[in-house]
Formats: C-alpha cells, structure tokens, sequence
C-alpha cells in the first residue's frame, strides 16, 4: 500500500504548509499534538507521529486516524502528503466540509 | 454449448472458450499461460490486501488509569489490530483521540493517556477560541469524566 511510503518526516511538511499549532498543554501521551486554526479557532486537532522518526515509515493505522482528522480521503490526502494540494485549497475543503 | 458460452461471455474469455475459438494449440497455450499469470498477480494481490486488514472489534475501558480522575460509567472503545506491522490502535471516536501501541494493552494505554491530555486541554482553553467540533468532544468529556481530586 502506499501509505507504507510515508515517513514521520513527511508530516514536518504538513505542519509548515497548513501552519499547524502546537498544543502547548502538558501531555501525558507519547505523540505531540497539532491545532488546525481558522478565523481564530481551533477547529481541527491532529495527532501526528514523533518528528524524530525520520524517515521511519508510519504505521497504516495511524495514518488512517491523521486522515480522518484532516477529513480528506485517500487522494486528497496524498496529494497534502506529496504537495499539490495547497493550504488554501485544503482550507476550502473544510470551510465546506465544517460549519465553523 | 455456443449460446451458453455467449450468454457467460465477460470481457475475459474463460479458459474452455479458448479451445473453441478456432485458436492453435500455440496461441491457446499462450492465452492460457497469460491468464494463469494474471490470475496469480491477482491471488498475491488479494492475499496482501487481506493481510493488511485490520482485525477491528470493541472493547471497554473502566478508568483513566490516572487517580485523580475517573469514569462515570465504562465507555466502549474501538480497537483495530494489524498483525502484518505488529501495531494496535485503539480510539474513541466520537471524540477523535486514538493510542497506537505494539499490544492492545498499550494501545489502551495510550489512549487514556490523550483523552485526559484532551480533557485537560479543552477545559484549559477559552471557549471562544474553540470551534463547534472541540466544543463537542469538551461535552462529551465532561458527561463522562469525573475529576476526584
């Protein structure tokens, strides 16, 4: 399957381009955690794996449950993961998908 | 026998056709030995996918694993095992948190873990700088989580 192409190194990408917020609470969880913010709100938070996996592959599992919380299907989400999309594209698919 | 094979006809003659279609026994071969090959890509094919599936059941969870907070009542959580990378995951949907661990064990460890990491986050954050959705998980945490401390 091509998710096993993804490494925790590809999300450090994802981060800058949709300008993910790093939750800044005190974490009990082994994975750090990301905001997606619009108009000011936190409206989707993300799990990701440790960026200092490099380029470690990231298990199927886990990549199932970071695209459901982007809510993007299966093409969508490789085309954020291998850059067409753009970050105003990707805010116009949940401004459409989310009543903010 | 011929209007039966027209009737079963699909874009891929099946094997006896090839003995009616007035083909040599080299050609016929041939055919043959290529739908033996694309049949066994197939099977591989087929035999990954279904390696890959999830064995997906529910299970509970009766804490927090943390003292100083509790359950109101046990909540059934959702735990999907692939054996072919030796990973779990365990999730509560309804609220988007998940643990990923080698066990299930672990899994629902790690799971406890990030709802009360949710918990305390969204109770620690304005209400104005929430959107609907965390706006959401926050009432269904704080239906089902207890602080005792």
């Amino acid at each position: 399957m091509k998710w096993r192409n993804i490494s925790a190194s590809d999300f450090g990408k994802v981060i800058k381009k949709l300008s993910l917020q790093s939750s800044q609470s005190k974490r009990r969880a082994p994975h750090p955690v990301y905001w997606y913010c619009l108009d000011g709100k936190k409206v989707l938070r993300l799990t990701l794996p440790n960026l200092h996996g490099g380029s470690k592959s990231v298990s199927t599992g886990f990549i199932k449950q970071i695209q459901n919380s982007l809510r993007l299907d299966t093409h969508q989400f490789e085309d954020l993961t291998e850059c067409p999309l753009t970050a105003e594209e990707y805010e116009a698919i949940i401004r459409d998908k989310l009543v903010i | 026998m011929t209007s039966s094979f027209q009737q079963s006809k699909t874009e891929i003659p099946r094997i006896e056709e090839l003995f009616y279609q007035g083909s040599t026994t080299a050609t016929t071969e041939s055919n043959i030995l290529e739908r033996l090959e694309t049949l066994t890509n197939q099977t591989g094919q087929l035999r990954m996918d279904v390696q890959e599936r999830p064995v997906k059941y529910n299970t509970q969870i009766r804490d927090l694993g943390d003292e100083s907070f509790s359950l109101v009542e046990p909540i059934i959580v959702s735990v999907e095992e692939y054996t072919s990378e030796d990973t779990v995951i365990a999730s509560f949907p309804e609220i988007e948190v998940f643990g990923e661990g080698v066990t299930e064990s672990e899994a629902l460890t790690n799971l406890k873990l990030a709802i009360l990491d949710l918990y305390e986050e969204l109770i620690d954050t304005s209400p104005d700088e929430l959107g609907d959705l965390p706006k959401a998980w926050l009432s269904v945490l704080q239906k089902i989580i207890k602080q005792t401390v």
